[in-house]
């Protein structure tokens, strides 16, 4: 159940635009009657996080890849791993970002629970002959 | 070594008739002619490229050319005998009312020729060769502007776009 993060024809598939919401603790705001604010929070981890990812102009059969897998975890059900390239410590999603990699993860830095899942179906857009750009909107659950 | 200037340039029209040879009739009176192809890109470039990736997925082929407006004996459009003058181009496009159509007129463009809309042209550099250098292309004309003022002769700037790629090409 490995997220696409490799061509067919071999190299890393590499999103062209990413962006990453960072979530937020479970906190509950009220409001007393005096007009102050009061803030519980519930647990001590992030989550929530969303991950949106676009490949633009991929190859059709590296399209389906992500319509594959989207079946594979049935749909917005299961959760899955953003993994490094076998044997590195590179993550095709995460490339170009300079900072820390836990730092885009599902979950907050240095505690477990890194998995996403579908937010919704992956958006494929046929853009010429073979080659289809795939937007695809994760969501970080512990 | 040798260049080409404007006096080894023609025009032809190519006429179709269903289940006949093709005939290839000069265009007279041809001031200039251009072709121009473009290829258009998209991009694959990731996260992390520097530099631009490409990946071609279309090709648009367009041309002009300026045709002067004559007449060989005043008064009538008759031109010799396998000659094409500006109206062969002009009347094309520029067309009075058809019965069959309420107010209007057939957008063909290949009155001779049903299956196909476009009609075929052929531009050629005469290097002496039997055939010249050419391309011949379907072609579509998109743009007819007939000007006429005091101090220049009468002509006809003529745009048109290419139907799928050239159909023949030797240049």
């Amino acid at each position: 159940m490995t997220f696409p993060i490799t061509k067919t024809n071999g190299g890393d598939l590499v999103p062209s635009a990413r962006t990453f919401e960072s979530g937020d603790y479970p906190v509950k705001t009220y409001k007393a009657q005096n007009g102050a604010e009061h803030r519980v929070l519930y647990g001590s981890n992030r989550t929530n996080m969303k991950l949106s990812l676009t490949y633009a102009n991929i190859r059709d059969v590296d399209a389906e890849k992500f319509l594959d897998h989207y079946d594979e975890v049935q749909g917005t059900f299961k959760t899955f791993v953003l993994e490094n390239v076998e044997g590195t410590d590179i993550n095709p999603t995460c490339v170009g970002w300079e900072g820390n990699q836990d730092a885009l993860g599902a979950g907050t830095p240095g505690t477990p629970g890194k998995d996403y899942r579908y937010e919704g179906p992956p958006q494929v857009a046929q853009v010429a002959s073979g080659r289809s750009t795939v937007t695809v909107n994760l969501i970080g659950v512990l | 070594m040798a260049y080409f200037t404007g006096a080894t340039g023609k025009l032809f029209l190519i006429k179709e008739t269903d289940g006949e040879d093709d005939t290839v009739v000069e265009i007279a009176a041809v001031q200039n002619w251009s072709v121009s192809s473009s290829v258009s890109l998209i991009s694959t470039k990731t996260l992390s490229q520097t530099d631009d990736v490409f990946t071609p997925v279309g090709r648009s082929t367009t041309g002009s050319c300026r045709i002067l407006y004559y007449q060989e004996t005043l008064g009538s459009k008759t031109l010799s005998s396998g000659t094409g003058s500006a109206s062969t181009f002009l009347n094309k496009i520029i067309k009075q009312r058809d019965s069959t159509i309420p107010s209007g007129a057939s957008l063909d463009q290949n009155e001779l020729f049903s299956p196909t809309k476009a009609f075929k042209i052929r531009l050629k550099i005469d290097d002496t060769s039997d055939n010249g250098k050419f391309i011949d292309m379907r072609v579509f004309i998109t743009n007819i502007s007939l000007s006429m003022s005091v101090g220049d002769v009468v002509a006809a700037d003529v745009q048109f776009q290419c139907q799928g790629a050239p159909v023949a090409v030797d240049i």
